[in-house]
C-alpha cells in the first residue's frame, strides 16, 4: 500500500495551500512539535553524553599522547601510537584475526538463525512467543558462566570430544578449545539470539499476499523463497549481521576464556596493554583502530546493500 | 503474544547489560564526610583473599573497631590502573598488590608507606616477605611454584619435577596449565626459567628461549588464571605453575592429587601486599586495618586458607603441610623487583611475539 500513500502525499505537497497561513503561526506550530520531542530525549542525551561521548573523547585524546603516564604534564602529542600499531605485524595480525573470527561468527549465526526465524514467521503467534522465549532464555545466564560451560564441553577430554571418540568418528581429540574454532563457537552461541530476532522481525513484516501472488503466478516454493521471501528479509539479515559483527569485534570475555593466549583478539590485546602494562595511550589507540575498523565495515556493508539491486527493500 | 515479545526484548536488554565487559561490580560505598572513618574500602584479588577478608577478618575487625570493611575484587594490575585514574580522589583506601605492582604503584606516587609507630605489629613481620623498601605491608604469603598431579605422573611413569626446566617436557602431551605472561604467575615463570638457565634480572633472554620450548609443549597459556583450576580438576592439565595457596586449596579442599614442588633452583617467595592509598580520607581507619591484618588472629585465619603466615611464630595448618609445606633445605629467593618492573613491558611484548606463536608446536598427537 506504501506507493499509493506516497503518491497521495506527493499530490498534496505539490498543491498550493488552500488557506494562506501567516508565516508566524507556521513557525510556532513547528516549534511546538519540536520542543516536547527534545525534552523527552533530554535524559538519554545527557546520559549518552556524560557516560559515553565524554569517556570516548577522553580515550581518543589519550591515544595521541606518547607517554604512558596518564595526566603527565609534559605530554607530547603525535600519531606515534597509531604508527606503532600499523608498523608492527603482531598488532596487524591481531586485527586480522579479530575481523576473520567476527566474519566467521556472522556466517555461522546467519546459517543457524535463518531457519529458526523462518519457522517463527510461519508459526502461530502463540508458538512464535514460546520460541522467542526459548531463544532469549540463554541470555539470562551470564556470559562468563556460559563460557565456563563451553570450556568443560570442549576440553580435549571433555564431553564433545569423548562422545565423538566413543562413536568412532574421530580417533584423537579435536582442538576445539584454545583455537579460533572455540572462540567462534562461543561467540556464535552468545550472539545467535540477536541474529534470529533481527531476521524474524523482518520476516513478520512480509505481506503474505505477496507469496500467494507469486504462487498463483506459478512460482515453485523454492523460487518463491529465493525471489520473494529472501530479498524481502534482507533488511533483517543486514541488521542482524551488523549487530553480530560489531558485538563479536568488541567481545573480550569469550576470546579470553575460549581462546587463551592462542587467539589474541583486539579487545584482549587492548585490555592487556591498559591493565597489565598500564600503557593507557597505546591501549586507547588500539581501541580506536578497532572502532574505526568496525564502523567502516558496517557502513560499507549497509551502504552496499542500500545501493544494490535490492535497494527498494531498504526504503 | 505482544506481551511475550516485549518480555523477550526486556530480557534481551537485560542480558546485554550483563554481557558487557565484566567490570568488577563495585560494592564500595561512598564515604560521605560525616561518616568517614566508619568504613573503608579494600581492593584486592577475588577468590581466596576476598573470602578470608570478607568472612573472617572483616567481621572480627568490625566487631573490634566498629569500622565496616567493603571489598572490591579485581586483579592487582586492574586495581593499579583504577588507582591511577582516581589519583586525586581515591575511592579505595587499601590496595592489595603483588610485589611488581607495589613498585609500579610507588613509582606513580599512589601509595604511602606506614611505619611501626602507627602499625605496631610490623615488628613481628618475617623479613622474607617484604616486597620493596618497606613501602607496603606483606599480608598473604605465598610462593609461586610448579605443581603436578601425582596420580597421573605415577600412572604414566613420568619422573617427578625437580627443576624449572622439567616443565618443558613432551611427556605431558600438552596437558599443562601455565598462565600467560600478562599474569603474575606467568611472569614469574619466565623469570624462574631465566634463573634456571643462567639468566638474571638484567637478562631474561635464557628464560625466553626456554619459554619457547615450554610453549611448544603446551596447548595454551591461560589468559585467565581462574580457568587453570577447573583445568586441573577436570584432568585437562597435570602440570602447572601457580600460587601455593591455590595448589593447597585444590589438593586439600577439592581433592585433586596435586603436589607443589620446590625446584632445585628455588622458588620465589612473596606476598600480597597491603598498600595504604595516598590521599585517602580514611587514613586512620585504614592504618588500623593494616595493623589488624598482620595480627596473630588475622594471620591464623589466612594460614587456614592456605597462605603462609607473614609473621613469626605461626605455622601453616597440618592439613596443608604435605602439599605446600616448605622444608628448611628448600631454596627460596626474592628478586630485584625494580629491575623486573621496569623491563616487564619489554619482556611481555617479546613473549607475545616470540613465545606465544610456538604454542602447541611440539605437542605430539
Amino acid at each position: 500500500m506504501e506507493p499509493i500513500r506516497n503518491y497521495v502525499n506527493e499530490e498534496v505537497k505539490n498543491q498550493p495551500p488552500i488557506v494562506d497561513v501567516p508565516k508566524r503561526v507556521k513557525k510556532r506550530k513547528k516549534k511546538k512539535t519540536w520542543v516536547p520531542g527534545l525534552l523527552l530525549l533530554t535524559p538519554i542525551l545527557l546520559f549518552v553524553f556524560g557516560f559515553f561521548i565524554v569517556p570516548m573523547l577522553y580515550i581518543l585524546y589519550l591515544s595521541f599522547i606518547v607517554t604512558d603516564d596518564v595526566g603527565a604534564t609534559d605530554a607530547v602529542y603525535s600519531f606515534q601510537n597509531y604508527i606503532q600499531f600499523f608498523t608492527d605485524s603482531y598488532y596487524l595480525s591481531s586485527l586480522w584475526i579479530t575481523v576473520k573470527i567476527s566474519l566467521y561468527t556472522v556466517g555461522l549465526c546467519l546459517f543457524l538463525a535463518y531457519p529458526v526465524a523462518l519457522t517463527m514467521a510461519k508459526s502461530s503467534p502463540r508458538v512464535r512467543g514460546y520460541i522467542a522465549l526459548l531463544i532469549a532464555s540463554p541470555l539470562l545466564v551470564s556470559i562468563v558462566v556460559r563460557n565456563f560451560g563451553w570450556y568443560l564441553l570442549l576440553l580435549p577430554n571433555g564431553t564433545i570430544n569423548q562422545l565423538l571418540i566413543d562413536l568412532g568418528l574421530i580417533t584423537a581429540p579435536l582442538e576445539l578449545l584454545f583455537s579460533e574454532i572455540g572462540v567462534i563457537i562461543g561467540l556464535s552461541n552468545a550472539y545467535l539470539p540477536f541474529m534470529i530476532l533481527a531476521i524474524a522481525t523482518s520476516l513478520y513484516n512480509i505481506d503474505p499476499s505477496l507469496e500467494k501472488a507469486s504462487a498463483i503466478l506459478g512460482a515453485s516454493p523454492l523460487r518463491n523463497f529465493f525471489s520473494v521471501t529472501l530479498p524481502l528479509s534482507l533488511p533483517g539479515i543486514v541488521s542482524g549481521c551488523v549487530l553480530v559483527f560489531s558485538l563479536s569485534m568488541s567481545s573480550y570475555v569469550t576470546p579470553a576464556l575460549m581462546g587463551g593466549a592462542n587467539v589474541p583478539m583486539m579487545p584482549v590485546v587492548a585490555y592487556d596493554q591498559i591493565n597489565n602494562l598500564l600503557r593507557w595511550t597505546f591501549g586507547s589507540a588500539i581501541s580506536y583502530v578497532l572502532l574505526a575498523t568496525t564502523l567502516i565495515t558496517v557502513i560499507a556493508v549497509t551502504r552496499g546493500f542500500e545501493l544494490s539491486k535490492f535497494k527498494e527493500v531498504f526504503r | 503474544m505482544k506481551k511475550i515479545m516485549s518480555l523477550c526484548i526486556v530480557l534481551l536488554l537485560l542480558a546485554m547489560t550483563a554481557c558487557s565487559p565484566s567490570a568488577p561490580k563495585s560494592n564500595q560505598a561512598s564515604t560521605s564526610s560525616k561518616e568517614s572513618n566508619k568504613q573503608i574500602t579494600i581492593a584486592g584479588n577475588g577468590g581466596k583473599i576476598e573470602k578470608v577478608i570478607r568472612e573472617e577478618i572483616a567481621p572480627k575487625f568490625e566487631a573490634e573497631t566498629g569500622i565496616k570493611v567493603n571489598y572490591l575484587a579485581g586483579l592487582s594490575g586492574e586495581i593499579l590502573s583504577k588507582l591511577e585514574l582516581q589519583k586525586n580522589a581515591p575511592k579505595i583506601d587499601i590496595a592489595l598488590f603483588v610485589p611488581l605492582d607495589v613498585y609500579r604503584a610507588n613509582e606513580k606516587g599512589l601509595i604511602d608507606s606506614v611505619d611501626e609507630t602507627s602499625v605496631p605489629n610490623l615488628k613481628n613481620l618475617d623479613s622474607k616477605y617484604v616486597a620493596f623498601e618497606n613501602l607496603t605491608t606483606p599480608a598473604f604469603g605465598l610462593v609461586i611454584a610448579p605443581a603436578y598431579n601425582t596420580k597421573t605422573f605415577e600412572q604414566n611413569g613420568i619422573k617427578p619435577i625437580e627443576s624449572w626446566n622439567d616443565l618443558a617436557r613432551a611427556d605431558y602431551k600438552g596437558k599443562t596449565a601455565f598462565a600467560d605472561i600478562s599474569n603474575d604467575w606467568g611472569f614469574n615463570t619466565l623469570y624462574s626459567l631465566a634463573l634456571a638457565n643462567g639468566g638474571n634480572e638484567d637478562n631474561l633472554e635464557p628464560g625466553l628461549k626456554k619459554a619457547k620450548e615450554l610453549a611448544g609443549y603446551s596447548a595454551t597459556f591461560y589468559k585467565n588464571s581462574t580457568q587453570m583450576m577447573p583445568a586441573l580438576q577436570q584432568g585437562a592439565a597435570d602440570v602447572t605453575v601457580m600460587g601455593s595457596y591455590v595448589t593447597a586449596d585444590l589438593a586439600v579442599n577439592s581433592g585433586v592429587p596435586l603436589k607443589m614442588v620446590v625446584p632445585k633452583e628455588g622458588v620465589y617467595m612473596n606476598a600480597f601486599n597491603a598498600g595504604l592509598v595516598k590521599n585517602t580520607p580514611n587514613k586512620e581507619a585504614a592504618i588500623k586495618f593494616i595493623n589488624y591484618l598482620i595480627s596473630e588472629e588475622a594471620q591464623k585465619a589466612t594460614a587456614d586458607q592456605g597462605f603462609y603466615p607473614v609473621v613469626q611464630g605461626i605455622s601453616i595448618p597440618e592439613k596443608y603441610e604435605e602439599v605446600i609445606g616448605l622444608k628448611d633445605t628448600d631454596k627460596i629467593y626474592t628478586f630485584d623487583i625494580k629491575k623486573l618492573a621496569e623491563s616487564r613491558a619489554e619482556w611481555t611484548d617479546r613473549w607475545s611475539k616470540e613465545v606465544t606463536p610456538q604454542l602447541g608446536t611440539l605437542v605430539k598427537k
